[in-house]
This record gives C-alpha cells, structure tokens and sequence, in this order.
C-alpha cells in the first residue's frame, strides 16, 4: 500500500497553474507544511489543530461559496479521525469539494506510529461507500496531472495519494488563526 | 447537539478559539432532570464547566419564554464578541424522556 511519490513534489504538482477560485484547506501537520512549501496564498486556510476537521471545514466552505472550488487536502491519520465527515459530504453531495488524502500509512507528526490505512484500511473505498461516485487512486506523475484538472475543474471527489513516509523538513506558514480567518475573507471579498 | 456530544466536541472548539469563529450552540441537557439512564449522567453534569473551560459564554434556559430572547442574545454575543456562545436547554425545560419499551 506505501507509495512512491514525494509529498512536497505531490503538492506542487497539485497547485500548479492554481487559479483564485481554488480554495485550499490542508490538515494540521505535514499537509500544512506541503501546501505552505508550494507557495503561500491567502485563499489557503492552514489548520494547525482540531485534528479530524478538515473535511467537515471543507464542505461548510463549499456550501457557503458554491462559485469557488474547494479542495481539502490532508493525511490519512487526519481524515482517519473524522471519517464520518465523508458520510455527511456524500449525502450533501456539493459539486465543487475535492477531498484529497495524502497517504503515507503512518502518523508522521508523533514519530511515524502505523495508521489504519498502513495496516490495510482503503479510504478510497470507504468513501465510495458514502456515496463519493469519483474515487481515485493517484501513484505516479501521471495520476497527479489529472488529479490537478480535476482540482480546477472536476465535480465532488474523493483521492488517495499514495506517498511515500518520508518527512522533508518544516516551512511553516503563519500559524495565527484569526489572522488566517481575516486574510482569506479579505480574499473572498467579505468584511474581515 | 445533546449534551453528550460536548464530551466530544472538545478539541474541535479550538478551531473557533484559536481563530476567532463565532458559533453558536444549542445544547439539548439530558442527565439532570427526571434521567432514566444514568449513563447520561456523566457528561451531563459536566457540561456547562466542561464549556466554560472551553472560552465559551454558557446560557442556560428553563423555561419556554427564556429561550427566544436567550437565542437572540446569544446570537448578538456570538457574533459581536467572535466566541463561541452554548444555550443549555435544560432538561425540565424539554421534559422526561418517555420510555416506552
């Protein structure tokens, strides 16, 4: 199940070309850093904490920007903990959420603990069975490109990328919540 | 929610601290009037610390009439202040649970 694909490199492929209706939400810890790695933006909103929330994040952006494209991109330890957030996405059903797991099989912020899905958990199953009718299985370059289209322009989705545990050193964003709040309203046009 | 689900709410209520979210909660009590299962007990009667501890402003209503106007203010405080703002329904105020089997 462990993956090939470097996790900065993954993220990089994954904004490239981003436009200003992608809005994108990583899950405290490594993704932070990926997204923070990628280039800084202010329509990123960087968790730092409340582990299990990204997903549940995501689709409440999604609902309340219906013209945006929202992509939650997190690890599988992050989405392991909120896991019924994927069942409340499939009966809402929003046409512009992306949630995108980068799974390297371990908890790689407490020192590298096996996660559910390295012991043979499959998301990307568990989310079909909630109703995600896109499920993809990203492990190369190629699966990446398309991932990164789809992110611009695709329908609700679910995709596991399969990375490889490896833990490249820390970019850390600004890690001040209201500033992140003030700094991405500012972006959508709404009082900050 | 009902007042069990504050138990599990905890670390989540960091998001609105650490970032200033106004949210505004109605929490339906069970455990403290007229409880049939004690198992309710617990969390129940920890709540209102529990969202204390939490930063968050408690309200409490116990009859019909307090609600409204304890919504509103709620509301006014989530949103002007930017915290987090929990209406306790009491449970004499939403009555006994009826158990029918």
């Amino acid at each position: 199940m462990t993956g090939t694909l470097e996790r900065r490199a993954a993220m990089a492929a994954l904004m490239q070309g981003r436009g200003d209706d992608l809005l994108v939400v990583p899950g405290l810890g490594s993704t932070t850093y990926d997204l923070a790695a990628a280039g800084d933006n202010d329509r990123n909103f960087y968790l730092w904490g409340a582990m299990g929330g990204a997903a549940m994040i995501g689709l409440g952006l999604a609902l309340a920007q219906p013209a945006k494209r929202v992509a939650v991109i997190t690890g599988d330890g992050e989405m392991l903990m909120g896991m019924g957030a994927l069942a409340t996405i499939g009966i809402q059903q929003p046409d512009n959420l992306a949630i995108v797991v980068f799974d390297n099989g371990m908890y790689g912020e407490t020192g590298g603990q096996q996660s559910h899905t390295g012991a043979g958990v499959d998301m990307g199953a568990v989310a079909r069975g909630c109703g995600f009718k896109v499920c993809l299985e990203v492990s190369d370059e190629a699966g990446l490109a398309d991932l990164a289209g789809r992110l611009k322009h695709g329908g609700l989705l679910f995709a596991r990328v399969a990375i490889r545990p490896d833990e490249p050193p820390r970019v850390l964003p600004e890690k001040d919540g209201a500033i992140l709040k003030r700094r991405f309203r500012v972006a959508l046009g709404l009082t900050a | 929610m009902q007042s069990s689900g504050v138990g599990n709410c905890v670390n989540m209520l960091s998001l609105m601290r650490a970032c200033r979210f106004p949210l505004v909660t109605f929490i339906t009590m069970r455990g403290e009037w007229e409880e049939f299962n004690p198992w309710q007990v617990p969390m129940g009667s920890i709540v209102e610390p529990v969202m204390k501890l939490c930063d968050a402003a408690v309200l409490r209503a116990t009859k019909p009439e307090d609600v409204a106007p304890l919504a509103e203010r709620a509301v006014q405080q989530a949103f002007g202040e930017e915290r987090v703002v929990a209406v306790l329904l009491s449970q004499e105020l939403i009555g006994k649970k009826v158990w029918v089997k």
